[in-house]
């Protein structure tokens, strides 16, 4: 746009923007312009707005408060269609840039006519804590229908995007010697010295540019401009090897030197310049060996009335609009100060032209200014203008009204000492009371940590030089010299006062969410007298800004109060994040499909090109059923493939399993330990069923162990299971039994595996090796071969968890697929068909196998029918725990088949069991849960399931009832039966 | 050995060309297949022995200490435990007799080998270890965002990373993405 819109605030000249650049952008549709290097704030203040958005509770017209992170009232929606909607944004953070579109928040209607103001005219009906006190009128059905939906409808700040987060969010891992949090001109100076001295340095701030005020605020150091003075600090510090971010909030503190950071890397730009594949925002996991906060002070107000009217914000904020951004926020600038920092604001102000009244609450002080009326003794009463300040009555020494169109107040500062106690790994980490300074210091710091510049309570630019060197040292920094610095300005302890005389409804504390000088009061007198009740209580110091500018002021209200003084009342706790960070940046990449990473099987894509649905199983994405096109459902390929194995010829991947190579000398005695039963007596050749136990004596995990050596074993686990059972090896050796010689080593991703099941599986196996005896006599049940295929190394074994004869066949995972399609091929003959966990799940109930769905963590061997499996002769992992009383109480529930009494029933998974069909049905006289279902079973011709009842025995062939609550208590008749449906005597896996 | 065609393990996108940024190469990543891997691993007395077996059979110097731990070949993973590249399980087998174990892992590990300009930029994103304090030819395992990974420096700018095949897949297309920024070439 080349027509230069009017901002009639602008100075012509001041502020470190960049005037060659106008930049053009929208606040509620109307088009603006500002420069770039402007915030929005600064932008729309220059061009004449003074309403940015209404409060939350009140819905108050609200201006521009603070000039940073602070902010409480100017949030804005940055809004560029569905899908990038992004609320509450502080115009104080927020840069502008060309095309940028913002709207106003929180309001019904135009912004000047927010029709929800009506409650501030009934605000003295809705003080404090009316939400517990009100609602309980009509009772509970009124809260649901009338209360709750109108105060939802009522609550939020701004509007949540309507589509997923389209923009993508970098983690990274960020490492340093030195973190300095802050970049004005102490944390830059202490990050000099600790650089120079080869500290690896970074800088962390989270304005868009380092310098803080130093920038603009016009003190000469050594004679250069401030502005200058930090380039050379910033150039230095690179030049020693130091790295500076700005635009990057450290927004936490946690043990052992980690830090959280958000780097804002793209809202600044125009979409024009945001460059292709980069991130909109990077969190910095940083490490560093030690911290230096120089975190800065927040100015905080003072309660009065009308203290939130548009027009009114802090005098550090009228000073940094004009001095940044060459704002001026007023023509009639009346600045109200308990401390002599309030004149430098003044001068300032009246060095750019307006007309500026003091009221200095202080009746001793004795500044004088040229040309500014000052008042002493006196204070602020009321501040007038509900759309932008018009009137500021004052009071006290003297009594007056003064017109003005701004009003800029000096409360004193809260040094930032948020962050100087996020971690609780001190004794003592809640910030420390200094009567003196009226103000919250940081704790007592630890050798790793140290504190610089106005966040240490030092008020002068000389006296946070000398800080920053300070703290420096204590890190390892070098000397360096400091700077002379001219033309400071003036500063001094304030005098004390939090709310004027007299203050009460409507002067306001913490201006997001209303909270008053009252509520404080109201608090108090109600007795939520604690600093974090009252903080609940009034909501002071929530929401978005946290009460930057209010905490302090409302605990020092609330110790005045209660009698107490303010270091008694103490700060609530401190949390991260220090201010608001989008949840996607927490993310990261990691989310959608993207969210952990998968496994995939060597056969992944042979399965994905012949029509299987996959699913989740863990990592893993393992194959639920093959489509067929004749199929109507899953429930029909599944039980397509059960028949098809049943009477001739399945195969299916299990390449999944978790596999273990256990080698060493003492390997059959680790395995010894580990397991329930006995592996010595295991000859090399064979397999063996194995069940492993927790300490607590539970089943942990089974799974077949062959030995292929005389001190090498190949162990298999669970899918489920494989990490967790690893782990529990590694453990067990290297704490428990650290001198048996043994070693072993995942080799889960070596192996693919599938197993062949099924009348016909002994004739395919043995057309894939021709040259092997795969007979009864040659390979018998639970034997197993290591033999060559095609020149690698195959490992045949004899097991089955299907029921079926079957053979599972594992060779090296880069040659699986081969394999694989080679079976496929070969098995044709007999119609080979492959299955998928679906089949799979209705095969192993059929036959009473167990899984995870058994094995939860809560089962013992008897539980599972294993009980047998029990070696007397060793001792191994659990056993103690598992000769428990409570393990052999008949009361116990065991494991028990079901089926369903009607064909066209489908038992439902998590179902309850009852012996009776008219209830009660509670936990009374629940028998127990189903744990697996098959929702049919050829060899039943109807639905199956596995449970576990109490006296699971005794309810051998006589009728229960399932009952599912979440399923409108559906009934169930079901026949209770031995689990082991198919093939008890296992004539067909020894077959 | 039989001429049967090794399946890939690092899905579609991994294919040789550009990939990401068009500014130029920041990173280029190398896959090599059909790579010999034995894993090997001491019994708990036999580290040393173990150490001195392999420096004999490989003319490599595996000391007792970073980055010595390790070499191109012989990248350690853990104490007493290391990934063998270009040699065959007899080999390994009849370098340590019983020592400790040896098995292959040719199929079970995936090595990806980074080299570039940006390789630091990428690792940021994917691996906590700090390079500052990582020599060239020392081995860390660790892991490559949420993926279990053993690193080897090879070079001040040059990494070679080793991930379970099953998670090779979800590694190349993670990989892509923390590069995209830097432009990646995938040779």
């Amino acid at each position: 746009m080349s027509a230069r819109l009017p901002q009639p605030n602008r100075l012509p000249t001041g502020g470190v923007i960049n005037r060659d650049k106008p930049v053009t952008f929208t606040f509620d549709r109307r088009v603006y312009q500002g420069f770039e290097g402007d915030s929005l704030a600064s932008a729309l203040l220059a061009s004449g707005v003074k309403l940015f958005g209404r409060s939350f509770k009140y819905h108050r017209p609200r201006g521009i408060l603070g000039s940073g992170p602070e902010e409480p009232n100017a949030l804005v929606e940055v809004d560029q269609g569905k899908a990038d909607r992004d609320p509450n944004h502080r115009a104080t953070m927020l840069e502008i840039y060309e095309g940028l579109e913002t709207f106003s928040q929180n309001h019904v209607g135009p912004l000047n006519m927010d029709l929800m103001e009506v409650n501030d005219l009934i605000s003295r009906f809705l003080p404090a804590g009316f939400y517990y006190k009100t609602f309980f009128f009509g009772g509970l059905q009124a809260w649901y229908r009338l209360y709750e939906p109108i105060i939802r409808r009522a609550a939020g700040l701004g509007r949540p995007p309507l589509a997923a987060d389209p923009h993508h969010y970098d983690k990274v891992y960020t490492h340093a010697d030195a973190l300095v949090i802050g970049g004005g001109i102490a944390g830059l100076t202490a990050a000099l010295s600790l650089a120079k001295a080869g500290q690896a340095v970074l800088v962390c701030d989270e304005r868009d540019r380092m310098g803080g005020a130093a920038l603009w605020q016009g003190e000469r150091f050594d004679g250069q401009s401030g502005a200058d003075t930090v380039a050379h600090l910033i150039a230095e510090i690179e030049a020693a090897g130091g790295r500076v971010l700005p635009r990057t909030t450290v927004f936490g503190v946690y043990d052992s030197g980690t830090f959280g950071a958000v780097e804002r890397c793209h809202d600044h730009l125009s979409h024009a310049d945001r460059l292709p594949h980069t991130a909109r925002m990077k969190y910095h996991r940083i490490q560093a060996k030690t911290v230096l906060f120089a975190t800065g002070a927040i100015e905080r107000s003072v309660g009065f009335k009308g203290n939130d009217r548009p027009g009114v914000m802090l005098a550090s904020a009228g000073h940094t609009f004009l001095g940044k951004y060459g704002v001026k926020v007023g023509d009639a600038v009346t600045v109200f100060t308990t401390h002599d920092g309030g004149y430098g604001t003044a001068a300032a102000m009246a060095e750019a032209g307006a007309a500026v009244t003091v009221l200095d609450a202080r009746a001793d002080a004795s500044l004088e200014l040229d040309g500014v009326t000052v008042h002493r003794g006196v204070y602020a009463q009321q501040a007038h203008g509900r759309l932008g300040l018009r009137r500021v009555d004052y009071a006290g020494a003297a009594s007056g009204s003064i017109d003005a169109d701004a009003l800029l107040v000096a409360g004193g500062w809260n040094p930032a000492v948020h962050l100087t106690s996020h971690t609780n790994d001190r004794r003592q980490s809640k910030p420390v009371y200094d009567p003196e300074l009226l103000a919250f210091l940081p704790p007592e710091l630890v050798e790793t940590e140290a504190a610089a510049g106005s966040v240490t309570g030092a008020m002068s630019t000389v006296d946070c030089l000398t800080s920053a060197q300070q703290a420096a040292r204590k890190l390892g920094g070098v000397a360096i010299d400091l700077p002379a610095v001219t033309g400071a300005l003036p500063v001094s302890k304030p005098t004390e006062m939090w709310a004027v005389p007299g203050a009460g409804d409507k002067a306001f504390l913490d201006m997001q969410n209303d909270a008053t000088v009252k509520d404080v009061k109201l608090s108090a007198q109600e007795g939520f007298t604690s600093v974090e009740h009252m903080k609940r209580y009034t909501t002071l110091g929530m929401a978005t800004d946290q009460g930057k500018t209010a905490n302090v002021t409302g605990l020092a209200l609330l110790a005045a109060a209660t009698g107490r003084d303010i270091a008694q009342v103490g700060t609530t706790t401190f949390r991260p994040p220090y201010t608001p960070i989008p949840v996607g940046v927490l993310a990261g990449h990691h989310r959608q499909r993207d969210y952990e990473p998968f496994r995939y099987s060597p056969v992944h894509n042979w399965a994905e090109d012949n029509g299987a649905t996959f699913m989740e199983a863990g990592l893993w994405m393992r194959p639920a059923y093959c489509t067929h096109p004749e199929d109507k459902d899953w429930l029909d390929s599944a039980v397509r493939e059960t028949r098809a194995t049943r009477y001739s010829l399945g195969i299916t991947d299990v390449s999944t399993l978790g596999k273990i190579d256990v080698q060493g000398p003492d390997a059959a005695e680790f395995l010894n330990r580990l397991y329930t039963n006995g592996w010595k007596t295991l000859p090399v050749g064979k397999a063996r069923y194995g069940l492993m136990l927790r300490e607590d004596g539970m089943v942990f995990d089974d799974g077949t162990t062959s030995r292929l050596g005389e001190n090498h074993f190949y162990m298999t686990t669970t899918t489920a299971h494989a990490a967790g059972v690893m782990a529990h090896m590694e453990f067990m050796h290297q704490t428990a039994w650290p001198d048996l010689r043994v070693a072993f080593a995942s080799v889960t991703d070596q192996w693919g595996g599938l197993a062949l099941a099924g009348p016909n599986a002994r004739s395919c196996l043995a057309a894939l090796f021709p040259d092997l005896d795969v007979s009864d006599e040659g390979l018998p049940f639970m034997g197993v071969i290591e033999t060559q295929w095609k020149g690698h190394t195959a490992r045949l074994f004899r097991i089955s968890f299907s029921g079926e004869l079957a053979y599972e066949v594992a060779v090296p995972a880069d040659v699986f697929d081969a394999f694989w399609r080679e079976a496929m091929a070969t098995g044709a003959a007999w119609d080979i068909t492959p299955y998928g966990l679906e089949a799979l799940n209705i095969m192993r109930i059929e036959k009473g196998h167990v899984t995870g769905a058994e094995l939860d963590g809560r089962v013992s061997m008897d539980d599972v029918g294993l009980g047998k499996m029990v070696s007397t002769k060793k001792d191994f992992v659990g056993r103690a725990m598992s000769e428990r009383v409570a393990f052999a109480d008949p009361d116990r529930v065991k494991m028990v088949g079901l089926v369903a009494a009607n064909a066209g029933d489908k038992i439902i998974g998590g179902g309850i069991v009852f012996d009776s069909a008219t209830g009660p049905f509670d936990y009374t006289t629940m028998l127990g849960y189903v744990t697996s279902v098959a929702q049919y079973s050829p060899l039943k011709d109807r639905s199956i399931a596995l449970a576990f009842v109490k006296n699971a025995a005794d309810w051998h062939g006589k009728t229960l009832y399932v009952v599912s609550h979440v399923h409108g208590k559906s009934i169930m008749e079901v026949r209770a039966e031995s689990p082991h449906f198919y093939d008890p005597e296992n004539k067909k896996v020894r077959g | 050995m039989s001429t049967i065609a090794l399946s890939s393990p690092l899905g579609p996108r991994w294919t040789p060309g550009h990939w990401g940024s068009t500014d130029g190469v920041g990173i280029c990543a190398h896959h090599a297949a059909g790579l010999s891997i034995v894993e090997v691993g001491a019994l708990p007395d036999t580290a040393a022995d173990l150490r001195t077996a392999l420096n004999a059979a490989f003319s490599i110097d595996l000391g007792a200490g970073t980055p010595a731990e390790s070499a191109e070949n012989a990248v350690c993973t853990g104490p007493g435990k290391y990934l063998l590249t270009g040699t065959t399980l007899q080999t390994v087998q009849a370098a340590i007799g019983a020592l400790g174990l040896a098995v292959d892992q040719s199929s079970g590990r995936v090595k990806l080998s980074i080299d570039g300009p940006a390789v630091a930029g990428l690792l940021a994103k994917a691996c906590p270890i700090n390079l500052a304090d990582w020599p060239v030819g020392a081995a860390h395992a660790s892991h490559f965002m949420h993926i279990a990974c053993a690193y080897f420096r090879r070079a001040e700018d040059g990494f070679d990373l080793y991930v379970g095949r099953s998670f090779a897949q979800s590694t190349a297309e993670w990989l892509l993405d923390a590069g995209a920024e830097f432009g990646v070439e995938i040779v």
